[in-house]
């Protein structure tokens, strides 16, 4: 039965699909001495990297490999992008417009977490797990002079009528990438109506206008909130929630990697699209892992990434009520105990304190 | 006697250092405290903390993990907060200082923008974003809003404009500010501290002093999450090598699903299993479990 599905694919691209700060300058002017020339000024635009060590000099100093890459943060903002065009947490005030934006295979694939002051909060822990994409190419980026022509907003003086400005901006040529992923079906599978485990996914007072919208989503109903058990957890405490059906899981699944197969970054001087994707399914943790070469299938079509739904592994089962509550008791009775020591430990401490110093007083 | 050692590689896994002090609210315990007045480790460059160990292999063995600031009932598991305690880890970092922009929310950012009012007294620029109904029903409640839309209803209506928009509404009222009827709901509006509406409609009101979409400061209606202040982190890939003193401590992980998050968004993901040696831990150093600030706020 699978229980998770790595990933691994390629991005193809030309040009910087995504900038780091300009406080970069003091990293790349340290370990690029070459460039320091273009890393001079405040007004340079520089991508994202990640360095590696590549050796060291004949003074013992670093010798630094720079690769350009495209952050896991971006990666997420562009799968979900036709999703979520925009995020306000005002959408907690109007429970309607929550509960329409939580119950969609967007939300529930991507997570999500919305707090407030005097809101309780809910959040969703994102069953996709996904790296930053790195450049694989041999292609080297390189910093070129921009001018900008258009109105300064200061001028040096009166008679300074120059309004050409000049700026040093990374550039890259053809581009490839590399990045790799799980989505984690167990988790996507689950969600909570419970602040346990801190981890309330949905208000309990919205369930069955949360439950009928994401019935509408999935196409068929959603199942009821049960106390569940992560099947083999040695930690036995239920936590309410719902569990989506095998068929459910294999609709979100295709969802995920009908986005993940479309993924595109447009940028104005830049853009980078997929070019390859490969799935593996994971059966056996231990064996099928994300470094072992075997298992892995080319897919071009998000219904070849798509497990069947026989083949989904449920990771709850269902605790009946009267042995959840019997259990929750006993937690709290413990912990509420627990907190009386606490408190009694902490009442000692204080007098203990309180009469060394009254003897210091006394003194 | 460790006899195994579980592999774990990382990806990505980022660290937050350096925070920057902001106004910005971290949630503890269901309160809201000053991001830099929450707890939070201290974990020095190049190191890891045990208790991350421990939460990530809570969840490659199928448990759940338990928040180690953050509230909760659940208990993490003696067995994996032991192992994790002797975990070894090797780094391989990939982006020391790299900025990530992280949102926050903006209390006041509707009163940013301006909107054209034509009232009666002139044109006049407003300070606020769009007004639609459901804003202004918040900010007059029900009783006021009905006789607002009943009333500028009825004036949209004698002079035959079709639907009008609540900013449009507000417009019509103005025009007809001479009217008893009208009159009378400005004096309700200013008698119920709605004093916005008030000069807006009323031809006795000072319209330079309006900003109509201020509510209330903090309100909820006009919390905006915008790209906030960029914070700086420390990016590694790396390898996490776990003592495993029995083969059913092995076994757990088949519970899991081989994956997990680690750190901010860093992922995990179970290399194998291989006998304990000292060739495998060339280069690793121990994980510890590092000083916390503001631990006295959980």
């Amino acid at each position: 039965m699978i229980k998770t599905i790595l990933f691994k694919g390629t991005l193809t691209g030309n040009g910087i699909v995504n900038f780091d700060s300009s406080a970069q300058k003091w990293v790349l002017r340290e370990r690029f001495p070459a460039e320091r020339d273009a890393l001079k000024f405040d007004n340079v635009k520089i991508a994202k990297h990640s360095f590696y060590k590549v050796g060291e000099t004949e003074e013992g100093k670093p010798v630094w490999e720079r690769r350009l890459c495209i952050s896991a943060d971006c990666l997420r903002n562009a799968i979900f992008s036709a999703d979520f065009p925009f995020q306000n947490t005002s959408i907690l005030h109007h429970e309607e417009l929550l509960v329409s934006v939580l119950a969609t295979p967007a939300a529930l694939l991507r997570g999500y977490m919305f707090a407030a002051d005097g809101k309780t909060a809910i959040k969703r822990k994102s069953p996709l797990m996904i790296t930053a994409a790195e450049q694989t190419s041999n292609g080297t980026t390189h910093f070129e002079v921009g001018s900008m022509s258009g109105a300064k907003r200061t001028k040096e003086d009166e008679d300074d009528a120059g309004d050409t400005s000049f700026h040093y901006e990374e550039k890259a040529g053809k581009m490839e990438y590399a990045f790799e992923g799980a989505l984690d079906l167990a988790e996507l599978q689950f969600i909570s109506f419970s602040q346990f485990y801190d981890r309330l996914g949905m208000l309990p007072d919205h369930k069955d206008a949360f439950r009928e919208k994401l019935a509408k989503a999935l196409g068929s109903p959603v199942d009821d909130v049960r106390f569940l058990n992560k099947k083999g957890a040695l930690i036995r405490t239920p936590e309410e929630g719902i569990l989506l059906s095998a068929e459910q899981v294999a609709i979100l699944v295709r969802e995920f990697f009908t986005r993940l197969l479309s993924l595109g970054i447009r940028k104005s001087k830049g853009y980078a699209h997929i070019d390859s994707l490969q799935v593996k399914f994971v059966r056996n943790p231990i064996d099928d892992t994300l470094h072992d070469a075997g298992g892995w299938r080319t897919v071009k079509q998000p219904a070849e990434a798509t497990p069947a739904a026989s083949e989904i592994h449920v990771s709850y089962e269902e605790v009946p009520e009267q042995e959840a509550l019997t259990a929750r008791t006993r937690i709290e009775a413990s912990q509420a105990a627990t907190a009386s020591v606490k408190k009694a430990k902490a009442a000692e401490k204080r007098k203990q304190a309180a009469e060394k110093k009254a003897a210091a007083t006394a003194a | 006697m460790a006899t195994q050692a579980i592999i774990i590689s990382f990806r990505n896994a980022s660290v937050f250092r350096n925070r920057k002090g902001s106004g910005d609210k971290a949630l503890v315990d269901g309160e809201f405290v000053k991001r830099q007045d929450a707890p939070a480790m201290e974990i020095p460059e190049g190191e890891l903390d045990a208790r991350h160990v421990a939460n990530m292999l809570h969840v490659l063995m199928g448990e759940r993990p338990v928040p180690s600031f953050r509230g909760s009932w659940a208990t993490p598991d003696a067995e994996i907060v032991s192992a994790a305690g002797q975990a070894r880890f090797r780094i391989e970092e990939i982006a020391s200082q790299e900025t990530k922009n992280c949102r926050k929310a903006v209390a006041d950012s509707w009163q940013t923008s301006r909107i054209r009012y034509r009232l009666k007294s002139g044109d006049k620029e407003i300070k606020g974003g769009l007004l639609y109904p459901a804003r202004l029903r918040r900010y007059l409640g029900e009783e006021l809003y009905e006789e607002f839309q009943n009333l500028s209803g009825h004036f949209a209506s004698a002079d035959a404009e079709a639907n009008p928009t609540s900013h449009r509404r507000i417009e019509i009222l103005s025009r007809h500010g001479d009217r008893d009827e009208v009159r009378a709901f400005a004096a309700k509006c200013k008698s119920r501290q709605r004093t916005d509406l008030f000069n807006l409609i009323s031809p006795e009101g000072n319209p330079e002093s309006i900003c109509l979409h201020q509510f209330r400061r903090d309100s909820w209606e006009n919390m905006l999450l915008v790209p906030g202040s960029p914070e700086t982190v420390s990016r590694y890939n790396g390898t996490i090598l776990v003592p495993a003193e029995s083969p059913a401590f092995v076994e757990r992980l088949a519970n899991g699903t081989g994956v997990a998050t680690f750190l901010e968004g860093g992922f995990a993901s179970l290399r194998g299993v291989e006998s304990w040696s000292e060739a495998l831990l060339g280069g690793t150093h121990p994980v510890k479990i590092h000083p916390t600030r503001n631990a006295h706020v959980s």
